[in-house]
């Protein structure tokens, strides 16, 4: 049904929105931006029933460039992901962000440009220039509407993804010159590359440094422990919306990076390192939890939380095992649905109290019910209790590694009973925030949900329950690429 | 032989068309000594040039005046290049010449037609250098291109910086010189001859330990004037001083020429020796990239900040010199990094002469809030400081990763990575201007400071070019790489 042009305009139409709102004027920027956005969604949404699409053309012939896009489910539903939460995002900052509005709302579909661009390149150095180009978006979003320690934050999270690029540049570039010189042409497509070091698979050696320098970049971006130190402070500072798209779609992106570039192309180097990268996600998993748990500040909170859901995906995924890389990548959506959520309800509260201390807030299950019930579903959701999405998706990471052959299911044990850590420290929140005495006669001002709030936490819950009572529609496509990848990978290895 | 005289000089019109346009000039004082013409001479001389050699394309390479120059591919290309940047420093000047806010520029104005004249004069010399065959002509292209800039360094005589600034890189020059010629004489010793075929071909039997020392010196005096770290010191104060389009001017036309002539000699007469200078020229590429994106983290004067990023830039050209091996290397990486590293210097010296008033040192604090009062402006600082430190999309990654690509293929895999860090670093201070200029809710200087009356339409068409060239080099490089790659004949 659909042919290449709809990745062109997959890719095209956020570059477009972009200058529109930039040169939009006035009131209108708000409506025109989210009008915008609201396309974009649906056209990303036409795409659901694609299987697989690939465009390529011829960049610059000279020197032996072309670019190329391709589309299956593994981008597909991240681009339905940064299309959905961007919508809500810039929904959601409509009366929140007054300053320089039309800057705001043309960096953020920015943002959704490089980031959709990121996801469909076919080719690693087009991968890489997005991957590059989406730091600066974000830089200026925390930089110019953040809170007071923006500019420190901003920097760190900009020096640190940076510097863990520029080495993955490396790598990339080894791995496309060492084609050159194998096959006498230049490409840098993903796919003729894959096919390549399928055939003559890399000496050890040189697969194991090239895979390193992937993983410092991609681990940095997730982030895995120890190099997960800018994200707080990045939440922290950023404003609502910059942090929902940050948490939401940003992160995936390292993730998605091993699952589609790293793994595949260096299988060996990936087993070979499975059990120090299952070492840093166990750690990150539970010291993710137990730091959340020490936090006064429910920005904090969420941001370490993060941390832990993380180090669950990369834990999945580094078992390398089908079910377990279904179920990672599910986690991925669920976090981003889940996450994104819980950034906005503080959003919410801050908007109104401008304090993001927990202990401001009790007793506003009485004052604020119906922002009580979604706090509590979208924390149930981000614990993984049965029947909403989040389950779903550790489920099939801890099944999936009990096949691992790279790795010990001693692990998952491990990390799974920090999930009961994630359970205290989401709880707590709840609990200190919902429950208890109200001590603050402020609190009795806040307002509940009116029309706006439910515009946005209406699809928010709705996902959780439909991804958690029906996860087929997103799993069925996933499990079918997973395979798809898994037969490539050595025998011995899956 | 007159006639072998006059055909000679037809192919290197373009080359001698610089001074043929200094000495008009020049005449023109005697009898009609008006700022006015002589600037609108010069840069209808200027562009009939870069027309003429850009239409006149020499294919094949031949060896004039007595073979002590040829004229080819790359000299062609390497003086199109200065051609372009000088018609660019001069559109730049313009308006800052009619800034009737400033003393020191109303001062200077009478003495415009000298500041043509020099700018003219050392473009010669860059044309020389770009063709020279021999060590003889080489020297004096080198004499030639640094004493015109000597001058234009001094150009607000009335300055103490600027005087300043002309008065340390004539002694600095002159030291360098002097290890230069040192280093040839040793090289005329060791092999009897100043022509680099003749030298190859004594070099090719065996390098005496006499020739070995006078490329040591030779490579030292290169490091001056690509102001390669540890031989930068001057470089700071000169750029600071200069007046700031003169400093677009000495950071890309000095790279321009001195790479043009090492790429002739490294790849000439120096190839049987590449095993004894390839560690010593890596060292001084990775050193100066480091040290000078280091040291510009510490800098307070914008101008200063620049001229430490002009050095770790120098330090990549080097390393793209070092992957131009006609054997199995390729010379479009370099050819590439200079003419885009050319662009966006141009371009944010440009911005800076517009915005800068002479009677304060340019700090980077004064940028603070520059985005909220001159947002499109600001815009397109930015763009170029996004660009000189590599973030893609914009052209200056891709010049840095054709590098990188070169360095990986020719197997310098620790050279590259060094340079890798090297850039890391650099992003923080080129970042912090942006910071300054977009995130800072104060009002610094530069934002107060009155701008001259004049629209600046020439100013405007050099920042919207190089601009243009900074924004799209990244996604559609067929804009400039046809160009050198016809230029360079690499095609």
């Amino acid at each position: 049904m659909l042919n290449e042009n709809y990745l062109l305009v997959l890719v095209l139409f956020p570059f477009i929105a972009t200058l529109i709102v930039a040169f939009t004027r006035g009131n209108a920027v708000s409506w025109v931006s989210i009008s915008l956005a609201a396309i974009y969604f649906v056209i990303a949404l036409l795409g659901f029933s694609v299987k697989e699409l690939h465009y390529t053309a011829v960049w610059y012939a000279p020197l032996g460039l072309s670019y190329g896009f391709y589309l299956d489910a593994y981008s597909y539903f991240l681009i339905l992901l940064s299309a959905f939460l961007t919508l809500i995002s810039l929904y959601y900052s409509r009366g929140v962000i007054h300053e320089k509005l039309a800057a705001y709302h043309a960096l953020f579909h920015a943002l959704q440009a490089t980031v959709v661009a990121c996801l469909l390149c076919d080719d690693l150095v087009f991968f890489y220039v997005f991957w590059e180009a989406m730091l600066i978006p974000m830089y200026f979003i925390i930089g110019i509407w953040g809170g007071p320690r923006r500019i420190y934050a901003t920097m760190k999270f900009f020096l640190f993804t940076f510097a863990g690029s520029l080495l993955m540049l490396i790598g990339l570039i080894a791995t496309y010159v060492m084609y050159y010189k194998g096959t006498g042409q230049w490409s840098s497509s993903f796919h003729s590359l894959l096919e390549y070091y399928q055939a003559h698979p890399l000496s050890v050696e040189t697969q194991r440094w090239i895979f390193l320098s992937f993983i410092i970049s991609f681990a940095i971006k997730v982030p895995l422990f120890p190099f997960h130190t800018w994200l707080p402070d990045a939440h922290v500072e950023a404003p609502t919306a910059g942090s929902v798209i940050l948490a939401g779609v940003l992160l995936k992106m390292g993730t998605y990076g091993l699952m589609r570039f790293a793994v595949p192309l260096f299988p060996e180097a990936a087993a070979h390192y499975a059990m120090p990268l299952c070492l840093l996600s166990v750690i990150g998993i539970i010291l993710g939890a137990l730091v959340a748990w020490r936090q006064t500040d429910i920005k904090k909170l969420i941001a370490y939380s993060s941390v832990s859901h993380l180090g669950f995906v990369t834990l999945g995924i580094f078992m390398m095992t089908e079910i377990g890389w279904n179920g990672a990548y599910l986690q991925m959506i669920n976090h981003g649905i889940s996450t994104g959520a819980l950034f906005l309800l503080v959003g919410f509260l801050y908007d109104q109290r401008h304090t993001r201390d927990i202990s401001a807030y009790g007793g506003l299950a009485k004052i604020l019910p119906a922002y009580s019930v979604v706090l509590a579903i979208i924390a149930f959701s981000s614990v993984a209790l049965p029947g909403t999405n989040g389950f779903i998706g550790e489920l099939l990471i801890v099944i999936g590694s009990f096949q691992s052959k790279v790795a010990s299911w001693g692990w998952v044990v491990a990390a799974s009973t920090a999930a009961v850590l994630g359970a205290i420290y989401m709880l707590h929140l709840v609990q200190k925030i919902c429950y208890g005495k109200n001590q603050d006669p402020q609190n009795e001002q806040l307002y509940d949900f009116r029309f706006r709030e439910w515009v946005i936490y209406i699809p928010l819950v709705a996902l959780v329950f439909i991804i958690g009572f029906y996860p087929e529609w997103l799993l069925g496509p996933v499990r079918e690429k997973t395979m798809q990848i898994f037969s490539t990978i050595p025998q011995h290895l899956r | 032989m007159f006639e072998q005289l006059m055909q000679d000089s037809l192919l290197a019109l373009p080359i001698l068309g610089w001074a043929g346009l200094g000495i008009l000039l020049v005449c023109l004082q005697i009898f009609c000594p008006r700022p006015k013409i002589s600037l609108i001479a010069s840069v209808i001389g200027l562009v009939a040039l870069i027309s003429y050699s850009t239409v006149n394309f020499v294919s094949v390479p031949t060896a004039i005046f007595f073979g002590t120059a040829v004229i080819d591919a790359n000299a062609q290309f390497f003086n199109l290049l200065g051609l372009i940047i000088a018609l660019f420093t001069v559109l730049t000047m313009i308006p800052g010449m009619n800034n009737e806010h400033s003393k020191v520029f109303r001062l200077s104005y009478e003495q415009f037609p000298e500041f043509l004249i020099c700018l003219l004069f050392s473009g010669f010399g860059l044309g020389v250098l770009a063709s020279a065959i021999d060590l003889t002509s080489l020297f004096l292209g080198l004499e030639t291109l640094s004493i015109g800039i000597y001058c234009l360094c001094g150009f607000y005589r009335t300055e103490i910086r600027s005087t300043e600034s002309a008065f340390k890189y004539l002694m600095i020059g002159a030291f360098s010189t002097a290890i230069f010629l040192y280093g040839i004489a040793f090289i005329y010793g060791a092999s009897g001859a100043t022509h680099y075929s003749v030298i190859l071909e004594t070099f090719k039997t065996g390098v005496s330990p006499l020739a070995s020392l006078g490329i040591l010196f030779l490579l030292a005096g290169f490091a001056f004037k690509l102001a390669f770290v540890p031989f930068h010191l001057y470089t700071a104060d000169v750029y600071e001083g200069a007046p700031t389009p003169v400093t677009g001017f000495m950071a890309t036309i000095v790279k321009v020429g001195v790479i043009a002539a090492a790429l002739r000699i490294f790849w000439g007469f120096l190839q049987p020796a590449f095993h004894f200078w390839e560690p010593f020229w890596v060292a001084l590429c990775l050193v100066s990239i480091l040290v000078g994106n280091i040291a510009a983290l510490q800098q307070r004067s914008i101008k200063k900040l620049l001229a430490f990023s002009s050095i770790s830039h120098g330090g990549f050209l080097g390393l793209g010199l070092l992957v131009a091996n006609p054997e199995g290397g390729n010379l479009f990486p370099l050819a590439a990094y200079i003419t885009i590293y050319s662009a966006m210097s141009l371009g944010v010296f440009a911005l800076i002469s517009h915005l800068e008033n002479r009677e304060h040192i340019f700090s980077v604090e004064d940028l603070r809030g520059l985005g909220n009062k001159k947002f499109f402006l600001s815009l397109i600082f930015a763009l170029f400081v996004l660009g000189l430190a590599g973030i893609p999309p914009f052209a200056g990654f891709m010049i840095k990763f054709w590098i990188l690509q070169a360095l990986v293929q020719q197997n310098y895999m620790t050279v590259a990575l060094i340079a890798v860090v090297g850039s890391i670093i650099g992003a923080a201070y080129y970042l912090r201007i942006l910071m300054l200029m977009f995130m800072s809710t104060e009002e610094g200087a530069a934002a107060q400071w009155p701008l001259s009356k004049d629209r600046a339409l020439s100013l405007r068409f050099v920042v919207a070019v190089t601009a243009l060239i900074t924004l799209l080099g990244g996604i559609r490089p067929s804009l400039y790489a046809d160009w050198i790659l016809h230029a360079l004949a690499l095609k």
